[in-house]
């Protein structure tokens, strides 16, 4: 028994110390360096969320001159289905359409859209608006992968599931089934 | 306070220590009373995480600024309830609540264990294990205790999307779902290691796999209710890193519950169901990995990432854990594995729990898959390609329908063999079936997606109520009538849950410019007809934000619905200075047909710009995922019943 007293006495005195360690080692360097600038392990008082931070700088400027006499050619209907094609480089995993239309604060997916309406009041139809977009931006942008190369994979795997564990459930069945069993 | 948190929090790094320790040493000497400490030390590492969350709860209410978690979530406007949901907001708040959830479990198993063989002593050990990589982390690189240099006069509080009531129940539902998954982890290898596992081993995994099942459920319905009524973006999912990582263990513990129920029943004893019982917890811990170490970029993760590294080890122990305990019980399984033929007939419960066990573990496959795709694709040919709501609706669109068929085939079959009595109920569902068809038809609906499923939907739904009916009136045994009525109404209300994806297709938006008085009508996409009239702008001010909102008197089919009101608004601190960006708030109304819902996208002067979107059929996403808890709840109950 006293050992164990023992142990809980030694174990309380290490845990105290290392958290007064520990204290001492966050006031200590900073308070001496600078006020304004607090630890690196400390949130700064710049942090403006606490939630997943986006990359509000994201948007490129999409250099391609409207055509002459420029008439548009995509319908607003269009332009959506294109817009959701892509996803808003902010980072937030949407595509351009969905992020713009929700309360996310996003400033990149309406420069994204503006850019893309530029480019459909400069006459430009939708493989050009695609090409503009994958240009700027890259193969990265689109919102799903293509199906070619490695990308087909992405593709190809989740139907091979569906079989391999369709197969492996029957031939897991036909084996357990009792002789004269019935189908 | 502080400090007693801190120190708590420590000592539960010692307890767990000793826990993880002491429990193999103990059962490698044979010394009891080792075992015994390391168990007592498990409920003592519970305790004191407890302490510590106590401790952390009462610096945010207190809104103790020289804490840095507390400067950086909580703030003096923020309304009470929030400040205590600030302990989720944050990384190592929410890693110390998750914590203590898992030292929770394991007290329990501590307090629970059976006669003491080595299969306890192992899921003991695994418990400890993971209670101990966690507390460790925490003390070691997310001290949530951390001071900061100086005391802040103002905390940052919680983002404006952060504050709503789901945010009081929805994260620490989802932690308890992912922290009760262990306990099928544990035990499972416990099992694995076992030279015999003790006859209960099937029954105790299937209580907490459905445990956890339901809690995942619950917290994954409250998220979507959050997306919805929150964003005003007219979606409840959006196939983001964080929500799949929620959905995929759910989807694996649904896989299992189905794999159990066979064992259970049949008195099999697999690997594979062990397996199987244990890949939920090795998925929550990948999405730890994804999520909390921000490996993949996500909506849902924390504005300040965790060191990857420890919960790296977290999944690569999992891992490495399951692969060794799965190879060594491979041959002792094997060995006692007597009887090689158990199906009385193709056309049984039995095949349909394989089958649909396979189908739900295909499915979550699809899901981690696309996720983790980008991940992959960086790693081959360095472009990340985006996996987005396109591709995992085109994925997940058949194994939704594949699934939707096996559950309306659920009450047409049979334990051991199917009999001629189902045949009444086959026939009936396939008069609504036909019924549902000339319906469509008629109604001229060409999306084939739509007829499939609607097909699929009603008629599994008349074969449920029919065997519904059946056992209300004539099981006898309270548990075994409460345990199927809650399987029935769990695959019912999954069938409701496709109706609601069935309706998103159909979803419509529409923009508008209004000026007071002015009427706006609009159809619906079931040819309802709506009116809306703006009753005007309104400017005020509540205790922490600035509101500017606009009201719209709305009719369906001349029916009034009363007002929907939206809002902007900026959020304020204790200075009164502008913090966050503008945010909205929307406004629905609900019927059994159609969801409206009203946002306010602009206002100048008093000309408000507002959109309205339709969601039809969307109100049976919450009736059908409150049937599914509900029939988890009566299957866990007569569970309890039962034993």
């Amino acid at each position: 028994m006293s050992s164990r007293r023992v142990f809980v006495r030694a174990g309380v005195r290490a845990a105290m110390l290392l958290a007064g360690a520990r204290t001492v080692r966050a006031q200590g360097p900073s308070a001496s360096a600078s006020r304004a600038l607090p630890d690196s392990s400390a949130p700064s008082h710049l942090d403006t969320t606490n939630l997943f931070v986006m990359d509000q700088g994201a948007a490129i400027p999409l250099h391609l001159p409207p055509k002459r006499g420029a008439r548009p050619v995509v319908t607003a209907e269009q332009r959506d289905a294109l817009e959701r094609r892509f996803r808003c480089p902010c980072g937030c995993t949407h595509d351009i359409y969905t992020c713009r239309r929700t309360d996310l604060d996003c400033a990149v997916a309406p420069q994204l859209h503006a850019d893309i309406m530029a480019l459909v009041n400069g006459g430009h139809d939708e493989d050009e608006i695609e090409g503009a977009l994958l240009s700027a931006y890259g193969e990265g942008l689109r919102m799903v992968p293509r199906a070619e190369g490695f990308d087909l994979l992405g593709w190809v795997a989740p139907v091979a599931a569906i079989v391999i564990s369709l197969a492996l459930s029957l031939r897991v069945l036909l084996r357990a089934r009792r002789p004269g069993a019935d189908a | 306070v502080i400090l007693l948190g801190e120190l708590s929090l420590w000592v539960a790094l010692l307890t767990s220590a000793w826990a993880a320790i002491v429990l193999p040493a103990g059962a490698a000497t044979g010394r009891e009373d080792l075992r015994a400490s390391g168990l007592r030390a498990l409920v003592a590492s519970f305790a004191m995480l407890l302490l510590a969350n106590a401790g952390l709860i009462t610096a945010l209410v207190r809104r103790e600024f020289a804490v840095a978690y507390v400067a950086a979530q909580s703030a003096r406007t923020l309304p009470d309830p929030y400040a205590v949901a600030a302990l989720w907001s944050g990384q190592s708040g929410s890693l110390l609540l998750w914590a203590a959830m898992i030292a929770g479990c394991a007290a329990i198993a501590a307090r629970h264990r059976c006669a003491g063989d080595t299969g306890e002593t192992v899921a003991s050990t695994v418990l400890a294990a993971i209670c101990l990589l966690l507390v460790a982390a925490l003390c070691l690189s997310m001290n949530p205790f951390g001071r900061l240099a100086f005391v802040v006069p103002e905390g940052l509080g919680l983002n404006p999307q952060l504050r709503h009531p789901a945010m009081l129940l929805h994260p620490p539902i989802i932690l308890f779902g992912y922290a009760a998954t262990t306990m099928p982890f544990a035990l499972a290898l416990g099992a694995l290691g076992a030279l015999n596992a003790p006859a209960h081993t099937a029954s105790t995994l299937r209580r907490w796999t459905l445990i956890a099942w339901i809690a995942l459920g619950a917290g994954l319905l409250l998220g979507m209710w959050w997306a919805y009524d929150e964003l005003g973006w007219g979606g409840v999912w959006a196939w983001d890193p964080v929500q799949n990582a929620a959905l995929v263990p759910w989807l694996a513990a649904t896989a299992s519950l189905h794999q159990l129920r066979l064992q259970e029943r049949r008195g099999r004893f697999s690997r594979v169901n062990l397996v199987v019982a244990a890949l939920p917890f090795v998925l929550v811990t990948l999405g730890a990995f994804i999520d909390r170490g921000a490996v993949l970029p996500s909506i849902h993760a924390f504005a300040r990432p965790a060191e990857p590294v420890w919960f790296g080890v977290l999944l690569g122990s999992t891992i490495l854990a399951l692969a060794g305990f799965t190879i060594a019980g491979a041959r002792r399984v094997t060995r006692a594995r007597t009887e090689q033929t158990w199906l009385d007939a193709l056309a049984s419960t039995e095949s349909g729990l394989v089958i649909g066990g396979a189908l739900l573990l295909a499915t979550a496959f699809a899901v981690l898959w696309g996720t983790l795709f980008p991940l992959l694709s960086s790693w081959v040919h360095g472009t990340s390609v985006s996996v987005g709501a396109a591709y995992f609706v085109q994925v997940t669109s058949p194994l939704l329908l594949l699934l939707a068929a096996a559950i309306a085939c659920v009450p047409l079959l049979g334990w051991r063999a199917t009999s001629r009595a189902t045949l009444r109920k086959a026939f009936a569902a396939a008069a609504a079936a036909i019924v549902v068809i000339v319906t469509m038809v008629a109604t001229r609906t060409r999306d084939l997606f739509t007829l499939i499923v609607t097909v699929v939907c009603v008629s599994g739904g008349v074969a449920i109520l029919l065997e519904l009916w059946n056992v209300w009136r004539k099981r006898k045994h309270a548990a075994s009538k409460l345990r199927t009525i809650g399987g029935l109404l769990a695959h019912g209300g999954v069938l409701l849950i496709c109706v609601a994806f069935v309706g998103a297709r159909f979803r419509s938006e529409f923009d508008a410019v209004l000026q007071p008085g002015q009427v706006l009508e609009l159809s619906d996409p079931l040819g309802g007809h709506w009116r809306f009239v703006s009753q005007g702008a309104s400017i005020f001010s509540r205790a922490s934000h600035h509101v500017t909102a606009v009201s719209l008197d709305v009719e369906r089919n001349g029916k009034p619905l009363g007002l929907l009101t939206s809002e902007k608004r900026q959020y304020l601190d204790v200075f009164g200075e502008a913090i966050f960006l503008p945010s909205t708030e929307v406004d629905s109304r609900t019927t059994l047909r159609t969801d409206v819902q009203l946002v306010l996208v602009n206002l100048e002067g008093e000309t408000a710009t507002v959109r309205v979107l339709f969601h039809p059929f969307l109100i049976w996403l919450w009736i059908g995922g409150a049937f599914v808890l509900i029939g988890g709840a009566l299957t866990l109950r007569a569970r309890t019943h039962a034993s």
